[in-house]
Order: C-alpha cells, then sequence, then structure tokens
C-alpha cells in the first residue's frame, strides 16, 4: 500500500474524520483509447512525437485533427491533463510545416499559461526539426523584439487584453499576421463567460472584420473545461459553427473525492469550524506522510497564512531549500521550473496556491490535492483537483467546504457534482454598453460602410448614435473615426461601463491601485467608512471621491464589517417574456435607481449592530435586465404581511447565492431587492437583477430555469441545521426576523407547487 | 422599445456619453491663387502651393544658407554613415498635422507639408485632407511626388509621421513606397543639446536658438479639434492657422538643418555641452584628434557636473591614445573637482604601477580610492570597482614593494 492508500485507509476506519465527510467518491481508473496517427500528418511531425514516445494519438485528439483537415471550427472538452495542447500544435506545425507563411495566434488568459505554452511549443518544433519562430506578446515583452515578432513571428502567443489595445489598434503594423492567419487558438474558453466572455465576443468580431480585410479566414480551436453548453459558448463567441468534441481518450487513475464539512461549532448561530484551519491539519497529516500535495486557497491572504503555518510544521533543512512553496500571480518561467524540479526531486513536499490557471501548463504530478473552499464553480473545481493525478496509480482530491450558502449547499447536496453539470457559461455579445465600446474600437480599426454588420449585429443606429456623439464622421455612405482619442485604452475587458470607482490604497510610500467597482454600486460598497474586502484583506474607506471616481482606503483589522442600507427604486420600461398566474414570472429591461443613506456596523458571527453611520452621496442610476417573480394574494392564502416580507427578505438573501451555481457567475453579478407592494403590479415581488449595465443573459436564463434554483434553495434551506436562519443559509435572525426560515420555506413552496 | 430609445436612455443615465449639435459642413475657398484641385486614379485631391526666395530671413538664419549644410556633418549627429554622401538640402522635409498623438490606426494625417529647394526658391505644398473619401486620392499624389526624394528630413519623423503616414497608405491601398534615407531633427538636436536647454521641442529650440518667436499660433493639442471643427461644422476661421503652423515648422526645419550642420562642423557653438556632444560623437565615429579638442574645450567649463563628465571622457581617450601626461593631468583635475568617485583614483594606480613602476604612489592611489568608496556610501558595483577587488590590488602592490625593497637592500 502506498502512503496515500495508507492514510485514506485510517480516515475510512476513524468515525470522528468520517462524520464531517459529505461525501466520498472513487473515480475507476480509465484506460487510453487510441486512434493511428493520421496520414495528412507531415512526417517529420511524426516523427518528433515518436521520439517522445507518442505512437498513437488519443481518440479525442485524432478526432480533433480530422475535423480541422475538413475545414471545421472545433471546441475540445476533455479534462484536464489530456492532452488537449496537441490538439492545437499539431495543425499549426503540420500547416506551417507544409508553408512557412501560414500564420497562428494563442489566446490564453494568464501569462503563466503563455509562456509554459511556449516552450512546449517550441520543444515539439525543435524534434521535427523545424527553426519556429513563436513568441509571447504581451506588456512585458521587450521593444526590441516587438517589431520583429510583428514581422516574423509565426505563432503569435498573446491575451484578449493585449489582443485589444496592443495589436488590433494597430493592425497596419501586423501585415504578414492577418494575411496569412491560418489558426486561431483561445484555450480556457470556460473563463470567457458573464461581461468578460461578452467584451470577448466583440473582439473576435474586430478581428474577423480585420481578417477580411486583409483577405484571411482562419479557423478556430477552442478549448474548454467540461460546463453544460460548451458548443453553445464557443459558436457565440465565434459566430460560426463550432463541432464539439468531448469524449477523451486520455488514460486516468484511480481517484478518490471527498467533500470534507467541518463541524458545527455553533448551532444556532450556524458558526462552523474554520475551513483553512480544517485544511491546514490535513495538509500537514498529508506532508508528514511524504505525500506531495497540493492547496488551493481563495484568496492571498490564505495562501500567506497556510504557508507560514506548514512552513514552520516543515521547516527548510540546513542547506536545502523550503519544502512547501507558495505560488503567487505572476510567477516567472525560472520560478516555476525550480519549482517542477523539487517535487521531482522530493525536495519540495507542498505547494500552496490560488488559483490552477497560475501554474501554468504542468508542475509536474502531485498526489494530493485540497480545495480550501468551493473554488466558486464545477469546471474549476475539476481543474484544480485535475492537479492531483497521476496517468496510474492513487490520487486524491479533498474539497473542505466554508460556511456560506453555496458552500453549505454543496456540502448538503454532493449529487450537485455527479451527472451533467447544471453550469452554463453565458455571454451577451449584443449588451448595449459593451457593443457600442467595441463598435467605437472596431471604427479606428477600420471605417464602416452604411448597413455593414458587425459579426451578426446590426449596428447601423448605434453608427448614427457615435456619429452624433461626434466621434464618428459620416460621408458618401461610409462612418469614419474622427476623434482625438485611443477608444481601446479607455475600455477593460472585465468591466460592463467605463465608469467604474477606482479603489487606492494610500498606506504605502506610493498610492496603490487594488482594484475597482462600477459607479452603480459604489455607494453602497465604498462609501465613507466602508470596510471594504480584498483577497482577504480588510480596507476602510476613508474618503470616496465621487466625482473624481476614485476611492482612498487604508487596511485596517476590525472585527466588524458594514452594510449599507440600500433603497433600490426599480421601474420596468419593457416586458420580454412573461408568464401570469398564481405565480406570475417576467424577464425584462428595467431601470434603477439606488440611493444609500444609511450604513449599518454589524459584529461577525454574533451579527450585532454595532453602529451605524449616514452615507451623503448622490442617487445613480443604471439599466439593465432583470427576472422577478410576483406572488398574488390568492397564491399566499393569507400569510400575514410580517411573514410574507420576511421570507422575501430570506429569498433576496439566499437566492442570488444558488443562482449563482447555475450560471456560473460570481454572487456579486446578481443583486437581489424584495418589494412587499411592487408599483408594477401591487405584488409583492422578488427582483433579481443583473450587476452589469444591459445584462449578460443572466436574466432570460433565470426565467428559464427558475424552478430548479428554487428546488436547490429549498434543499439548501432544508438541510441548514439552524433554527430560526443563519448566514449559511437564509440570513440572520436579526436581519430577517423570527421565523424567517418558516416563512422563506413557506414562500418557496409556493413557487414550486 | 427599440434600439434607439435604449440609446437615448443610456445617453441619459450617463452610461454612454452625450452629443453636442451639428451644422453644416463645407470649405470654400482658403487661400486664393495658391490653392488648387490635382486629379488622380483614385478621384481629385486638394493643395496649397506657396514658395520662398532662398533669401528670405527666417530668424537667425537666412533660408539660403541650408545649401552649405553638409552630409558628413549631419551623419555624424544622426550616427548614420549612410548620410554622409546626401546633400541635406536636396532631402524632401516632411512635416504632418494629425487628428492625435495616440497612432494606431484611427489617427488620420489630416495636413501633410511638404517642402524642398527649387532653384533659387524654397517651395512648400501642404496637401489637406477635405473629405475623408479623399485620403486615397491625397496619398496617392503624395507617394508619387516623395519618390522624386532620395531622402527626407522631418522632426520626430521617425517615431511618428512616417509610420502614420505608412499605416494611411496601407489602410487606403495605396503602395507604400521604400523608406528614403531619413534625417530626423530631433533626434539631432537632443544629442547636441539634450544636457543644456530645459527641453529639445521645437518652440524651445526656436525660441533658444534660432530666434524665432511665434505670434497668434495654436498650441499643438489644440489642433485636432480645428479640424474636427471644420469637419462637422464648416468652420473654416483657424483652419488657416493650423496651414500657417505647418508652414511654420518647415520654415523652422530648414534653419534647425542649418544650424545643426554648423555646430557640428565647430562653428557657432554657443555652450560647452556642445563641446561635449559633440567630442564624444567624433570619438564614437573614430575621430580621436577632433573628439579630444572638443573635450578640452567642455573641460575648462564653469559647471562643475559637466566638466566632469568631459575630464573622464577626455582622460579615457588620452589613454587609449597613449597620451600620458594629459590622461594624468585630466585625472588629477578630477581628483580636485570631488571626492567621492574612486575611478581617477583607480585610473592613476594603473597608471603608477604599470607604466611607471611607482608602486608606492600607486599604493596610495589606491588606498584614496579606498577612503572614497567608504565615504560615498555607495554600494559600488561588482568588478574592479568592488571593495574585494581594490584590497586585491593593495595587497599585491604591497608584494611588489616588498620584493623590491628586498632586491634593493638585501638582507645580510
Amino acid at each position: 500500500m502506498t502512503p496515500l492508500e495508507e492514510i485514506l485507509e485510517q480516515w475510512r476506519n476513524d468515525p470522528s474524520f468520517m462524520a464531517n465527510v459529505a461525501c466520498w467518491e472513487v473515480l475507476p481508473e480509465q484506460a487510453a483509447s487510441y486512434a493511428d496517427m493520421p496520414a495528412f500528418l507531415d512526417d517529420r511531425l511524426k516523427r518528433a512525437l515518436k521520439e517522445r514516445g507518442i505512437e498513437q494519438l488519443y481518440l479525442h485528439q485524432a478526432e480533433a485533427l480530422q475535423r480541422l483537415q475538413e475545414k471545421e471550427n472545433i471546441v475540445v472538452v476533455t479534462p484536464t491533463a489530456s492532452g488537449k495542447t496537441l490538439c492545437y500544435n499539431l495543425p499549426v506545425l503540420n500547416a506551417l510545416l507544409q508553408d512557412h507563411h501560414h500564420r497562428a495566434l494563442y489566446l490564453f488568459p494568464t501569462k503563466a499559461l503563455a509562456q509554459d505554452q511556449l516552450v512546449e511549443l517550441k520543444e515539439l518544433a525543435a524534434r521535427c526539426p523545424f527553426d519556429l519562430r513563436s513568441y509571447v506578446y504581451d506588456g512585458d515583452t521587450e521593444p526590441e523584439l516587438r517589431r520583429a515578432i510583428r514581422d516574423s513571428g509565426q505563432v503569435v502567443i498573446t491575451n484578449p487584453d493585449m489582443l485589444h489595445t496592443g495589436i488590433l489598434p494597430h493592425h497596419t503594423k501586423w501585415i504578414q499576421l492577418f494575411q496569412n492567419l491560418k489558426f486561431v487558438v483561445i484555450d480556457e474558453v470556460h473563463h470567457y463567460r458573464g461581461v468578460f466572455g461578452s467584451h470577448l465576443a466583440n473582439v473576435i468580431r474586430r478581428l474577423k472584420r480585420i481578417c477580411s480585410f486583409y483577405g484571411s479566414r482562419p479557423q478556430f480551436i477552442l478549448c474548454s473545461a467540461t460546463i453544460a453548453n460548451p458548443g453553445e459558448l464557443a459558436e457565440t463567441l465565434i459566430e460560426e459553427p463550432v463541432s464539439v468534441i468531448s469524449k477523451s481518450g486520455a488514460p486516468r487513475g484511480k481517484k478518490h473525492f471527498i467533500i470534507y464539512n467541518p463541524p458545527l461549532v455553533n448551532r444556532e448561530l450556524g458558526i462552523r469550524r474554520s475551513a483553512l484551519l480544517v485544511s491546514r491539519e490535513l495538509a500537514a497529516a498529508l506532508i508528514k506522510k511524504g505525500i506531495q500535495t497540493i492547496v488551493f486557497t481563495r484568496s492571498r491572504l490564505g495562501v500567506e497564512v497556510l504557508l507560514t503555518y506548514l512552513q514552520e510544521r516543515f521547516p527548510a533543512l540546513p542547506g536545502r531549500p523550503e519544502r512547501v512553496k507558495g505560488y503567487r500571480g505572476g510567477y516567472l518561467p525560472r520560478e516555476r521550473r525550480s519549482i517542477e524540479e523539487g517535487l521531482r526531486r522530493g525536495t519540495i513536499r507542498g505547494v500552496v496556491s490560488t488559483n490552477a490557471l497560475e501554474l501554468g501548463i504542468d508542475i509536474g504530478e502531485l498526489e494530493a490535492c485540497i480545495l480550501n473552499g468551493y473554488p466558486g464553480t464545477i469546471a474549476g473545481t475539476w481543474q484544480q483537483s485535475g492537479r492531483a493525478g497521476r496517468r496510474s496509480g492513487t490520487s486524491l482530491a479533498i474539497m473542505v467546504t466554508a460556511s456560506d450558502p453555496v458552500n453549505q449547499f454543496i456540502a448538503a447536496n454532493p449529487a450537485y457534482f455527479w451527472g451533467n453539470s447544471p453550469e452554463r457559461a453565458l455571454i451577451n455579445p449584443d449588451n448595449l454598453v459593451i457593443l457600442t465600446n467595441h463598435l467605437r474600437c472596431a471604427a479606428f480599426e477600420l471605417p464602416f460602410r452604411e448597413g455593414e454588420p458587425f459579426g451578426r449585429a446590426q449596428v447601423t443606429e448605434i453608427l448614427e448614435f457615435l456619429e452624433e456623439e461626434q466621434v464618428l464622421y459620416r460621408q458618401e455612405g461610409r462612418f469614419y473615426w474622427m476623434e482625438d482619442a485611443f477608444p481601446a485604452e479607455e475600455i477593460s475587458l472585465r468591466s460592463a461601463t467605463r465608469e467604474n470607482v477606482v479603489i487606492i490604497d494610500t498606506s504605502g510610500s506610493q498610492p496603490q491601485v487594488i482594484g475597482e467597482v462600477d459607479r452603480f454600486s459604489a455607494p453602497m460598497l465604498v462609501h465613507e467608512e466602508a470596510i471594504y474586502i480584498h483577497n482577504g484583506i480588510q480596507y476602510q474607506v476613508e474618503k470616496l471621491d465621487f466625482p473624481a471616481k476614485k476611492a482612498y482606503v487604508r487596511p485596517v483589522r476590525v472585527n466588524y464589517f458594514t452594510d449599507a442600507q440600500l433603497s433600490v427604486d426599480i421601474k420596468v420600461l419593457e416586458v420580454l417574456e412573461e408568464e401570469e398566474g398564481a405565480v406570475s414570472r417576467a424577464w425584462g429591461e428595467v431601470r434603477l435607481n439606488a440611493l444609500v443613506a444609511l450604513f449599518k456596523k454589524i459584529r461577525f458571527n454574533t451579527h450585532e449592530n454595532i453602529g451605524s453611520g449616514p452615507v451623503k452621496l448622490p442617487e445613480t442610476e443604471m439599466h439593465t435586465t432583470a427576472f422577478w417573480i410576483s406572488f398574488s394574494p390568492q397564491s399566499l392564502g393569507g400569510l400575514p404581511q410580517p411573514a410574507v416580507q420576511s421570507g422575501l427578505q430570506g429569498l433576496t438573501n439566499l437566492i442570488p447565492q444558488i443562482a449563482s451555481l447555475y450560471l456560473m457567475s460570481d454572487p456579486r453579478d446578481l443583486r437581489a431587492v424584495g418589494q412587499i407592494k411592487s408599483p408594477f403590479n401591487e405584488q409583492p415581488t422578488l427582483y433579481l437583477y443583473e450587476s452589469y449595465p444591459g445584462g449578460v443573459g443572466y436574466s432570460r436564463e433565470l426565467y428559464r430555469i427558475y424552478k430548479d434554483i428554487f428546488r436547490s434553495a429549498r434543499r439548501a434551506v432544508l438541510s441548514c441545521n439552524c433554527r430560526e436562519g443563519c448566514p449559511s443559509c437564509v440570513g440572520p435572525p436579526e436581519q430577517i426576523g423570527p421565523g424567517g426560515k418558516e416563512h422563506t420555506l413557506a414562500l418557496m413552496e409556493v413557487v414550486l407547487r | 422599445m427599440n434600439l434607439r430609445s435604449r440609446l437615448d436612455n443610456l445617453r441619459r443615465s450617463g452610461e454612454l456619453a452625450a452629443p453636442r449639435p451639428r451644422r453644416a459642413t463645407g470649405m470654400g475657398m482658403l487661400f486664393p491663387g495658391e490653392e488648387r484641385e490635382v486629379e488622380t486614379p483614385a478621384g481629385p485631391c486638394y493643395l496649397r502651393e506657396v514658395s520662398f526666395p532662398l533669401s528670405t530671413v527666417h530668424g537667425r538664419y537666412v533660408l539660403e544658407q541650408v545649401l552649405d549644410s553638409r552630409g558628413d556633418r549631419i551623419a555624424l549627429l544622426s550616427r548614420d554613415p549612410a548620410l554622409e554622401r546626401i546633400e541635406p538640402a536636396r532631402s524632401l522635409f516632411l512635416d504632418t498635422e494629425t487628428t492625435g498623438l495616440a497612432g494606431g490606426t484611427g489617427t488620420w494625417a489630416f495636413l501633410i507639408g511638404a517642402g524642398w529647394v527649387e532653384g533659387n526658391r524654397f517651395r512648400i505644398r501642404q496637401y489637406f485632407l477635405r473629405r475623408p473619401p479623399e485620403e486615397r486620392a491625397m496619398l496617392l499624389h503624395f507617394t508619387g511626388f516623395m519618390k522624386n526624394f532620395d531622402s527626407v528630413v522631418t522632426f520626430n519623423g521617425k517615431a511618428f509621421d512616417l509610420p502614420l503616414i505608412q499605416t494611411r497608405q496601407i489602410l487606403a491601398g495605396v503602395p507604400s513606397c521604400a523608406p528614403p534615407l531619413h534625417i530626423d531633427l530631433l533626434s539631432c538636436s537632443r544629442r547636441l543639446w539634450k544636457g543644456w536647454l530645459p527641453s529639445c521641442r521645437l518652440s524651445m529650440l526656436e525660441s533658444s536658438l534660432l530666434g524665432l518667436q511665434r505670434t497668434d499660433d495654436l498650441p499643438g493639442h489644440e489642433i485636432p479639434a480645428v479640424y474636427f471643427d471644420y469637419l462637422r461644422r464648416g468652420h473654416t476661421g483657424r483652419l488657416k492657422t493650423v496651414f500657417r503652423h505647418n508652414l511654420y515648422d518647415l520654415l523652422s526645419m530648414v534653419t534647425l538643418l542649418t544650424r545643426l550642420s554648423l555646430n557640428a562642423s565647430g562653428e557657432g557653438l554657443e555652450h560647452p555641452w556642445e563641446c561635449y556632444a559633440l567630442g564624444r560623437l567624433h570619438l564614437e565615429a573614430g575621430q580621436p584628434e577632433t573628439g579630444m579638442a572638443l573635450l578640452r574645450i567642455a573641460a575648462g567649463s564653469p559647471d562643475r557636473e559637466l566638466r566632469r563628465e568631459a575630464l573622464l571622457h577626455l582622460a579615457a581617450a588620452c589613454k587609449r591614445a597613449s597620451r600620458w601626461e594629459e590622461a594624468t593631468a585630466a585625472w588629477h583635475e578630477l581628483l580636485q573637482l570631488e571626492n567621492t568617485d574612486p575611478a581617477p583614483c583607480l585610473e592613476l594606480a594603473k597608471y603608477y604601477e604599470h607604466r611607471c613602476g611607482d608602486f608606492q604612489a600607486a599604493l596610495r592611489a589606491t588606498r584614496e580610492a579606498v577612503l572614497r568608496l567608504q565615504h560615498s556610501g555607495r554600494h559600488a558595483s561588482g568588478g574592479e570597482f568592488s571593495m574585494a577587488a581594490l584590497q586585491h590590488r593593495i595587497a599585491r602592490l604591497r608584494r611588489k614593494i616588498e620584493r623590491r625593497d628586498k632586491l634593493t637592500f638585501p638582507v645580510k
């Protein structure tokens, strides 16, 4: 028995351990499925692969090559470490071997991935042998090198932001690339959802438009983690048909997957033992037995805390490097290689990190992986747990759940994981604000003809709008960019408007920007004296200069958080779909007016109100989409008003969290407001509105699957051990009133009837 | 609710910006007698032509003086030997006015000013983009015209104007011509005057060196708005000012070239920094005699920092030319100038040790270097300036002295 198998046996026989195990699944071994090397693969490539020990391809790799040969676009949806990289490196190198004028563009979301992929590609090319000119082109690329890359780089590796501001608006300097572009590779495509994905779809529209100008028509090779709708996401992103390749032929060793829920220490208040402490103990136990382990935490602070403890516990031996290393974003390839080396040699026993993507392709094969807290999506969970795993032999992934509603839902409903993923990645490329902003960029790049579409969108009215805004000039049927500005730099691909409030930490010698919040939410999140949490660290807002869109903060350590009392006015502008009934539902376009007049200070854990203060900020307005559900008097069957009020409050706390599980959204992407008497229809109504102006598609999806969400929410409440309510389900009793849990359940029953 | 009203809503709430009123456009006659329309395969385009007799005075210089400018002097300043064989005055002087400085494919060159010497006049032609659809015609005509010249003169054209013109050519589908030899007056100016003048902007050079003071001109950052104003609202009033600004730029470039060539020939130098800069350029170009002579002049400057730099480079050049007397004199002067730099001490130590065989003097000099290193508080970069290396040198000198003493005073 291996040390790992020993520990697992030990745990299985320990009742106090098993009492907290929410689920323990064993995924069986899977043998590889092979296919022959395609005939059209260049002999030099075949030889190179043979040298690496590859005589045959996995089924999915062969299928990918075949479809590409037939001029299709593809999206490969297979697990981590299944050899997805060959699905694009092979066709690209094959094309280059036949004609070295071809070009390819690779898009990765992180620098680590980009750099590792470069190494991988070059190694394969060198074996052919082929003198490949491939480079990473991003913010760190030396100025002297940039010209050479533009003129002669055969494979250009970059990221969406660089493509958006550094390449497309300067396309005349990239003629060689655009005239000969044969393949565009986009990895981690499921990452591009919500606002980011909506932006990327438009960046791709601009890319295709420029390719068309130079006479090329590239094929797209996309890779995605497992989600419910990879084909749909891919097709919406590139606006062309895409073939989905999802059956993995890669082999897999036996894998244990445990969901561990720390025990309750205070039943009333729903407080559990800290997940971080539990993760710490588990990590120590594994590392002590010599099992190489990786721990993923959700914040940088978590990494620091865990690392400190583990490094103290397993100090560096004299003359040798530390045995437990932390991963921070932005590590150079050199540093990553040294950690890989250490793992191979056995001198490094443990790694702590925030994010699987930061690790690059391959830091070696670890035996065990601990997830401190649910990563936020099932796809992310598999990606992180996929870091532990061998082609053969046993591996372990153990997820320690935290105490928020989403984590507790997972712990109570592990079936959510197994079976088909319910997670759908949603984007809305035609979000009006996002589309308009990218239209500026597109017009900057090339003039528009009247009537010319932008991707699948009809944009004449928007072009006319931009003409009135005096950024475009129309003459003889064309719209020209005529403005002293560089539009791409004013647009961040991760936010919807250009109007964000920037958060500045003034504590150091130099003020430093640590984040931003959108204008609409700013009065709620960064009013003066607000406690703002970033990367696990608490900051207090000292000054908010709202007109200048700057919030000045300082790190603090306090035992409370602040909660702004937001009064939101919702006006329905247009109903896009509705269904009337005892309980009616609808979704559509709304206008929100938000006013924050007051904030409260709430102590951690006990949730006592320990103070409050005024907020003097103007009302903010936003246009977006929302989903709402209303209760007719008949449906409520005489439930007294205070009960309805309390139940609505419970729903506003819980539903957005549970919904995020289905929408693959961040819980902040969706907000809820309950109105006991909605001005729209005079009925008690729950509104769920999107945080991004224009919406990114969540509202329509909520309208479709609301019942699934309410069902899961009901399960979450029923399986929660608290009596009257707690932060892990409907909210603390101080907030929702006595009997809140019961009232919330009552409303859910009404909806599900 | 249609797209239009949704856009209006967004505008009202501030999520998208607000419009300004528009009015009719039109150009009318800007420069009667000077302007004309020319035909090209892509349609007509507009240009304006003026000329000045070479006897025209522009600030301190007469335009004619540019004929004396020398290729080899300009090549020195540009650090580009390929320029040696040209007659700078026969180049095409080029300056554009654009819709912004951001570069990229959305920036237009709406005015291309070109100047050249023809006979006894300096001729200027200004191409103007009346309407964006005319760009192709304008570029076709201009590109054809530019082919008549082997070289161009610009002010910051290497980084800005020429890449911009190339971008516009690609977008308009006009075959771009291979860039001819290029004299960028800004880089030449920086090399000669960066250490002396607060900036090398054209306006600064005009007022400090060329004897020019503009009146009724407009600042560069307002130029794009003037063009947009013309395009969208048909206002031509300030447009004339932009033409005038461009014209003035071209004339200043002519006198700037004159000045640069004169200075690079050693004439009309006004400040020791120019001698220093020229001195170093000559050294780089493999002309040590001239280089050293110029550095000597700079070493006499009342400016301590300049004197120090000049002496350092002069000493190094003398050392390379084996002019030991002068080199040591320079090092001694450096020692007097300030007391934190160990470099002159080290040079002297090497000289005393290897050239004179005077180990005692070498030891004294090395010790002085150590003191300086300690007092300067600076962490010496590795190599021969590190404390370790200096100590090593001291030890070696001591051994040499001992050995020699033993030989001179043998122990009985």
